[in-house]
């Protein structure tokens, strides 16, 4: 122990002064534990925040949840026996303001409104609780709406907004709601009215996309007795009972998952950082061989020599993990309360010791890994070198046979495993951070592989005629030269960065084709018969709206599979589809085969056809179920079961515009079942607003959806992970750089060389800046397209296997950041051979003299 | 010759240059006394510093036998080596090669610091001060290389090379980059450190002045080595 101590005396001597040469490697590294720490943190705050929340986000100890109609009196009085109950409906519609619309999710509450946790209301709202401001005052009924709703209209408190026929005071602008984590993606932007204006407004409450909810604080039992009462009193019922815990399951799995993904990105950043500590501590080690040597002379073995640098970069790591340490406690204090307003979650500023404990680790392996096999080349510098004069400061390349030992490979395997656990301790996904790890290491070997070929190509091509463009050549691939280690680093982090925008863009075109002319404007939900006429009419005369087709919904129950009862919803056989079998489902009828169906088998009746009951599925159906033509599948319609055959087999495309029924039925008996129907509106381009204002007006009580409104609250959503997700990357890339600088700046004492020599020879200061500018362009335009072709290899897998999603390469935004690219390393390039070029000659040999 | 302190029997050294092999040292028969100094002349690239090199340990012999302190050289691996000379062997070089980021006092403590492993630091540090008292440098204990003159930074390296105590001290050109006058004074209180406790020293060295002022003088030619009244008869 005691020379263990002397050793690490020693250690801390030789490090005096020289810690600043350092700075990359503590940068690096510092801002690796920093990502990871933050981001690890900030996702224990909000899954902590869900956990400990989850009755207030549900709004209750139980929901029941009925879609499309309300729940009868009797299932009330049964809920209103466990405790206090709040009903809530959610209706999505139209909000006016003179000739202004917005579209509304919007929410009719009763007074009990929330069961639980508080409603908060950006300053500004009129004084009062919630249920205040929203009952009637005045024989005025009041809202409360969301900023964009409210931005949309140019509203503040005080004005007017009519709903339906009803005109009501806007009394407030939404700031937090305590359930807002459990509504999960809506289609309109958030609402809040008093559920005794639903009625004044004309609004009609059963609908397709209308929710019933009913909150309860049980009194007298626990969740599972409760909903086993329920289940026992109401067995045919078409509700959903739901506990706290599995309101929040979407979203905590959301986190866990998003959260997976943004640790992965920032240990990236650590990863490329662990590149730049491996360069400092290659570069130190190689200047510090004459030092080593003398240590060997003086009789210091192997040993001592690796436990002296290991000390000395375990030193170096534990100050950076120190700053990022800070850097942690100061990022979460600040991330925290920023998005505890975007998520509406209550999220104190509170540190988690494991994340920080878990960043802090993952720095000092990585840190200590990547500087292993330097150490190993100090491990083996030979005293000799002290007497061979012109002896370079690059260290000599591992033999195939220092490789085969295990004193080479079993610390570094031992290393990526204990790296692999304390990133599972965190990421808890071991296929996740099985495939990054895999990911990661094919990446390394691809730059690697690339790094090599390229220069092996360049050195054997014959020298362009260009005098800058052969010197910057033959300073790529000299011997020493940081050529693969900058394009390795560069390119890892560039790499992830492009393939981050790549795959963010074709997310976005992939929602902006929605919105292509081929994709409704509006569309219209539950429209009788009368209102379907009307609507046809009102379309007709109305010169904006380009096209309105219509098509039947009604509701069935399937009630028996080729003779047979229908599997269970719950039938783990059935998972995909198990929701058809859940109470009725939809379906329509239509004569004719709808506009770009793709039919995978059987065929579609005649047009005219009136025989027996036949019924097109679609093809998930039928796998899922191993249905083939010619089997029989009974449906009961308004109680009536129909038995139907089934006739054909349809391939849906999700992506397509246009309804996607799986059962379609043929024409004939069930043309007179009571249905409703859904419209599409198609308008000229330009004319949404114009339209959604004159639909109002002339049918304040319809419900519909605007398309376009919805697509754009859905790019918002995904424009706000991906700018998370760039946020994050961002380090990675920065920490790029940081790598390339390091790089750039090892070699500075061959540049301050080679500008010597070329000063000498009477080559001008121009010449000299010049041939290192076209050098570091080169560098910088090859580990760009290298990092390209990778990252666009890893969109195409991303959209084609992950997101089933079109692929596009975005070429101004890759061209974009390459330029950025090149630029950076030109500028990092330019700097460090100024400072190379501040030497003057004389003093430089003056110093070459020992 | 219970006295000897180093020895080789027909010791060759071959090197290997591109395809080519070089003989640079040829069927070497020499051995070293306790006490005894020993200079070795010869024109560059003749083998001197390998001579010197092998005899450290910090080359190994193509063939023959090199003894260091009774055991045979050959047969030590890399530690092994590292281990004989912290027992056995101070260097002093050319180029001083001092630790630059260490300052006198620390550069000749570590040479302590990794010949005994269980020193306190204080013995350490009051011993490195004596080593540096002897070479007449306590005032400068404390500075870095970088602000010591070349005769200074000599004289730290011969502290360094004394401090443990070896019984061979190997001296490469010690005055090549000295004036004369610095390099008489390094010299002097080189023979007189090495006499005061009965270090044997292999002096490599072109000044023949110097080297005659060794007890045997020894001319190394073509890698062969012979005593320097024979070459002069």
């Amino acid at each position: 122990m005691r020379r263990y101590s002397a050793w690490l005396r020693v250690a801390l001597i030789d490090l005096r002064g020289g810690a600043a040469r350092f700075a990359i490697l503590i940068a690096c590294l510092a801002l690796g534990v920093a990502a990871i720490g933050v981001v690890s943190s900030v996702r224990s705050a909000v899954e902590t925040a869900i956990a400990r929340d989850a009755r207030s986000i549900l709004g209750g100890d139980l929901e029941l949840r009925s879609a499309r109609s309300d729940i009868g009196p009797d299932v009330l009085a049964a809920l209103e026996a466990l405790g206090p109950v709040s009903r809530e409906v959610t209706i999505n519609t139209q909000a006016r303001k003179g000739d202004l619309t917005a579209f509304l999710s919007l929410r009719g509450v009763g007074a009990r409104y929330p069961l639980l946790g508080a409603v908060t209301l950006a300053p500004g709202a009129l004084p009062g609780n919630i249920a205040d401001l929203l009952e009637s005052q005045n024989g005025v009924m009041g809202i409360v709406l969301s900023p964009q709703a409210a931005l949309r209209m140019d509203a503040e408190p005080g004005d007017m907004i009519r709903i339906g026929t009803l005109d009501m005071m806007l009394r407030g602008i939404i700031d937090t709601l305590p359930d807002q984590a459990a509504l999960g993606f809506q289609l309109g932007a958030p609402a809040l009215v008093s559920d005794a204006a639903l009625p004044l407004a004309g609004l009609r409450q059963d609908g397709v996309l209308n929710q019933f909810r009913y909150k309860v604080l049980l009194e007298k039992s626990d969740f599972s007795s409760a909903r086993a009462a329920l289940e026992k009193q109401f067995p045919e019922a078409d509700f959903q009972i739901r506990s706290p815990r599995q309101a929040t399951e979407t979203i905590a799995r959301f986190i866990t998952i998003f959260g997976n993904f943004m640790l992965l990105v920032a240990l990236s950043s650590m990863m490329v950082g662990g590149l730049g500590a491996a360069n400092a501590v290659t570069a130190y080690i190689g200047e510090r061989q004459p030092a080593i040597a003398t240590m060997r002379a003086l009789g210091a073995g192997g040993h001592r020599i690796v436990v002296h640098f290991l000390a000395q970069i375990a030193v170096l790591s534990l100050l950076s993990i120190f700053i990022g340490l800070i850097a942690i406690i100061a990022g979460t204090l600040v991330a925290l309360p920023l998005l505890a307003g975007l998520i509406g979650l209550d999220l104190p500023a509170a540190l988690d010791l494991r994340s920080m404990a878990a960043a802090a680790g993952i720095g000092l392996v990585i840190a200590i890994n990547f500087a292993w096999l330097p150490l190993l080349q100090a491990r083996s510098i030979r005293p000799a070198m002290l007497f061979r004069a012109g002896s370079s400061s690059n260290l000599e390349r591992m033999s195939w046979r220092s490789w085969a030992s295990p004193a080479a490979w079993l610390p570094l395997l031992a290393g990526f495993a204990l790296l692999f656990g304390l990133t599972l301790a965190i990421a808890s996904d071991p296929l996740l951070v099985g495939i990054y790890f895999a990911g990661t290491a094919l990446a390394f070997a691809l730059l690697r592989l690339a790094a090599a070929g390229l220069t092996f190509v360049l050195a054997r091509m014959p020298p362009p005629p260009n005098r800058l463009l052969r010197m910057a050549l033959s300073a790529i691939v000299r011997p020493g030269a940081p050529t693969s280690t900058v394009l390795v680093s560069m390119g890892m982090g560039l790499s992830l960065l492009l393939l981050i925008v790549t795959t963010q863009s074709n997310i976005n075109a992939q929602i902006a084709a929605e919105v292509t002319n081929e994709a409704p404007a509006l569309v219209l939900l539950d429209l009788d018969r009368s209102e379907l006429a009307a609507l046809t009419d009102f379309a007709a005369v109305t010169p904006d709206i380009a096209a309105f087709k219509s098509i039947p919904m009604l509701r069935g129950t399937i009630t028996a599979l080729k003779g047979a009862p229908p599997p269970s919803p719950d039938d783990p056989r059935v998972r995909e589809i198990g929701d058809v079998f859940r109470g009725d489902t939809a379906l329509t009828w239509s004569a004719a085969m709808p506009e770009g169906t793709m039919i995978a088998e059987g065929a579609w009746w005649p047009a005219d056809y009136k025989g027996p009951p036949e019924v097109s599925l679609s093809t998930e159906l039928a796998d899922a179920l191993d249905l083939s033509v010619g089997d029989t599948m009974t449906i009961a319609i308004a109680g009536r079961p129909l038995e139907m055959r089934i006739a054909s087999f349809r391939q849906i495309d999700r992506r397509g515009p246009g309804f996607n029924f799986r059962i379609i039925v043929s024409p004939g008996l069930i043309e007179g079942a009571p249905q409703s129907s859904f419209g599409t509106v198609w308008v000229l381009p330009g004319s949404e607003h114009r339209v959604e204002a004159a639909l109002i007006k002339a049918f304040p009580m319809l419900n519909f959806v605007s398309v376009g409104d919805t697509l754009a609250r859905i790019r918002s959503v995904f424009d706000g992970l991906g700018n998370a997700i760039a946020l994050v990357s961002g380090t990675a890339v920065l920490a790029g750089i940081l790598v390339l600088a390091g790089a750039l700046s090892v070699g500075r004492r061959q540049r301050e060389a080679d500008a010597m020599v070329m000063k000498v020879l009477g080559a001008r200061r121009r010449d000299v800046i010049a041939a290192f500018l076209v050098e570091y362009a080169l560098l910088g335009a090859i580990a760009a397209i290298l990092a390209t072709a990778i990252a666009l290899l890893g969109a195409w897998a991303t959209a084609t296997w992950l997101l089933d999603i079109g692929f596009a390469v975005p070429l101004g935004q890759l061209g974009g950041v390459t330029l950025l690219v090149i630029v950076t390393t030109v500028l990092t390039g330019a700097l460090i051979t100024w400072s190379a070029m501040s030497t003057a000659p004389a003093a430089k040999l003056r110093s070459e003299t020992p | 010759m219970t006295d000897i302190i180093a020895q080789t029997q027909a010791m060759n050294l071959h090197l290997r240059s591109g395809k080519e092999t070089l003989h640079i040292l040829k069927d070497i028969t020499f051995a070293i006394s306790k006490g005894e100094v020993v200079s070795i002349v010869g024109p560059s690239g003749s083998g001197k510093t390998s001579m010197l090199m092998v005899m450290g340990g910090l080359e190994r012999a193509s063939t023959g036998l090199v003894a260091v302190g009774g055991n045979a050289v050959g047969e030590m691996n890399e530690d092994g080596l590292a281990d004989m000379r912290r027992n056995n062997i101070g260097i002093l070089f050319q180029n001083f090669h001092l630790i630059a980021s260490m300052t006198a006092l620390e550069n000749v403590a570590l040479a302590l610091d990794i010949a005994f492993d269980n020193l306190p630091v204080s013995e350490i540090e009051r011993r490195a001060r004596a080593a540096l008292a002897e070479v007449g440098l306590s005032a400068r204990a404390d500075h870095l290389p970088s602000a010591l003159s070349g005769g200074e930074q000599q004289r730290v390296g011969l502290a360094r090379a004394i401090v443990t105590r070896p019984k061979l001290l190997l001296a490469d050109e010690p005055t090549g980059n000295l004036d004369q006058e610095t390099a008489k004074a390094a010299v002097d209180l080189l023979f007189g450190l090495a006499r005061a406790n009965g270090m044997a020293v292999l002096l490599i060295t072109h000044d023949t002045t110097l080297a005659r002022r060794a007890d045997r003088q020894m001319r190394m030619d073509r890698g062969q080595l012979s005593p320097m009244a024979a070459v002069q008869s």
